[in-house]
């Protein structure tokens, strides 16, 4: 199944059968407004608690204003929406223990993820934000996955990893942004030390 | 655009490293010494082990899941005055720039193979690297001697004595001359298991072993090439399972050791011999002055006879005597004292 044929963010109402499902709406940073199944919410530890604490009823989500999700923007939580819906009623994995872990990425979520890194991040973010342990796990092992085969080399440009001298220049910068008089202290003791004094004082 | 790793949360960036295999995750620590810290800091490898084969051409460390062995990795240290052209360079151990590559092993499996000089033990320097990071047990040891030096393979023994003794399983095999067989017999110190699957090449009868002095304390010991063994080198082993093949013992000796194992009073180590020869053995010899009890209907299909006989200390030793199915003729008989 493709993204685009994924089961619908923004709930219609028509398409849910016979018995009325319960639904929520929420809102992105960006002022984007989606419908999502309460099967679905359940994905999410956090949007569960958050919406089983307001104890909407249906007249509830349809009167009330949509339940803001601020630090996420739409595009994301387009993303994190279809995943829960395409997952819901799956029971949330528990972990065997063993590391590494053995994560398998099905296709459907292969094909969400199939988007640019700093969209990933985001997602990395919000699964972590809403705490939704199986996109995490996916989206982790996507990130992951990006290491195979990567030389070291490689593998700074992919992560962005400093290499031992940048993070020791980084430390010295951050050192001297907080207290800049202690640069120029160490420089004077320097300069006495090449001059023969061997005392400070 | 790249994923900045280090600006996600930090229990993300540990599921990240979880969710790593191991040759990525050695290469990617290679990367600076921050990425080595945060590894070690958040990662503690579980449910895993490490199996290691060292040979004249290569040492590999094979990574595997304990309760899933088809899951697993490998990474190689070879010897070579040349290697290839493709190759990237890490920090390994104390080396700066060890060249290496990823290679695929003939069963499919992830491998990456490091290529050092010949001046190194670069088993002992790759799994010092490897230990350091993934500290993670060791299984199994597979020392091949076939064409290695004797300066390197007692090499091996003396790093296996001061690094690995607690492994589980330590198995020398391939061929050696039999002044090398005994320097291994006596200077190998493991707590676990020991198969001896070392042929000796020069041995003939009319060597003198009796001055062998060797102390295994290992709980379970295989020796396949037993032509030398003596009545008195049966007394000194002291492992709890002891197996050993193509004795040359007569009937007799057999049988003077078992009487004085049978009236040991104190408490014996060993609960289980195994004892194997190319002849036919006879069991009215070996069982003599025993007593033992003739237990035909409750032996097993696959052995020729069952005794039983009581020790000293009230304990039943079961005896069996089977005939192997190997090329060359083969019959031995099974002591094993308890339930």
């Amino acid at each position: 199944m493709s993204v685009e044929n994924a089961p619908v963010v923004d709930v219609d109402e028509a398409a849910i059968p016979v018995e009325k499902k319960m639904y929520y709406r929420f809102e992105s940073n960006d002022k984007k407004e989606f419908r999502v199944s309460e099967l679905a919410i359940q994905q999410s530890e956090t949007l569960n608690r958050l919406v089983e604490a307001m104890g909407y009823t249906s007249e509830d989500v349809e009167n009330k204003p949509a339940i803001a999700i601020e630090n996420i923007d739409g595009k994301t939580l387009k993303l994190v929406f279809q995943w829960c819906e395409h997952h819901k009623g799956e029971a949330i994995p528990v972990d065997d223990g063993s590391v590494p872990k053995i994560v398998e990425i099905p296709e459907f979520d292969a094909k969400l993820m199939d988007i640019d890194n700093g969209l990933l991040f985001k997602l990395i973010w919000a699964a972590d934000y809403l705490n939704i342990v199986q996109l995490l796990n996916v989206s982790c092992k996507k990130v992951a996955n990006m290491a195979q085969g990567k030389t070291p080399a490689q593998l700074r440009r992919v992560y962005l990893l400093p290499s031992d001298e940048e993070d020791e220049a980084a430390k010295r910068a951050a050192q001297e942004a907080q207290d800049p008089r202690a640069r120029e202290v160490e420089e004077e003791f320097e300069e006495r030390k090449r001059q023969g004094g061997n005392s400070f004082f | 655009m790249a994923i900045p790793l280090f600006r996600l949360p930090i229990l993300v960036i540990q599921l990240i490293l979880e969710s790593m295999g191991f040759i990525d995750i050695f290469v990617l620590t290679s990367v600076s010494s921050k990425t080595k810290r945060i590894f070690k800091n958040l990662v503690k490898v579980k449910n895993h082990e490490m199996h290691i084969v060292m040979g004249k051409k290569e040492n590999f460390f094979t990574f595997q899941r304990r309760l899933n062995p088809d899951f697993f990795e490998q990474f190689y240290s070879e010897s070579r005055k040349r290697h290839p052209k493709e190759v990237f360079f890490m920090k390994i151990d104390t080396i700066d720039q060890v060249p290496s590559e990823f290679s695929p092993a003939e069963d499919g499996a992830a491998a990456l193979t490091t290529y050092w000089s010949k001046n190194c033990n670069h088993g002992a320097m790759l799994y010092n690297a490897l230990i350091e990071l993934f500290e993670l047990p060791v299984k199994r040891i597979k020392m091949d001697l076939t064409d290695v030096a004797v300066k390197t393979h007692r090499g091996w023994i003396n790093w296996f004595n001061e690094t690995l003794s607690d492994a589980f399983i330590l198995e020398i095999m391939g061929e050696c001359n039999f002044s090398d067989f005994v320097w291994m017999l006596e200077n190998v110190k493991t707590e676990n298991t020991l198969v001896f699957q070392i042929e000796a090449t020069d041995y003939s009868d009319t060597f003198e072993s009796s001055n062998i002095n060797f102390t295994f304390k290992a709980k379970t010991v295989a020796i396949v090439d037993g032509r030398w063994i003596k009545m008195d080198h049966l007394k000194s082993i002291e492992a709890r399972s002891v197996s050993l093949f193509k004795i040359t013992l007569t009937d007799f000796q057999i049988n003077l050791f078992l009487r004085d194992w049978k009236d040991l009073k104190e408490a014996f180590n060993m609960k289980q011999l195994i004892i194997f020869f190319e002849r036919e053995a006879d069991p009215g010899i070996v069982l003599a002055g025993m007593n033992a009890t003739n237990e035909e209907m409750m032996k097993p299909d696959h052995v020729r006879n069952q005794w039983s006989f009581k020790m000293a200390n009230g304990e039943k030793c079961t005896v069996t005597y089977a005939k192997l199915n190997v090329d060359v003729p083969t019959f031995g008989f099974e002591f094993k004292v308890g339930n």
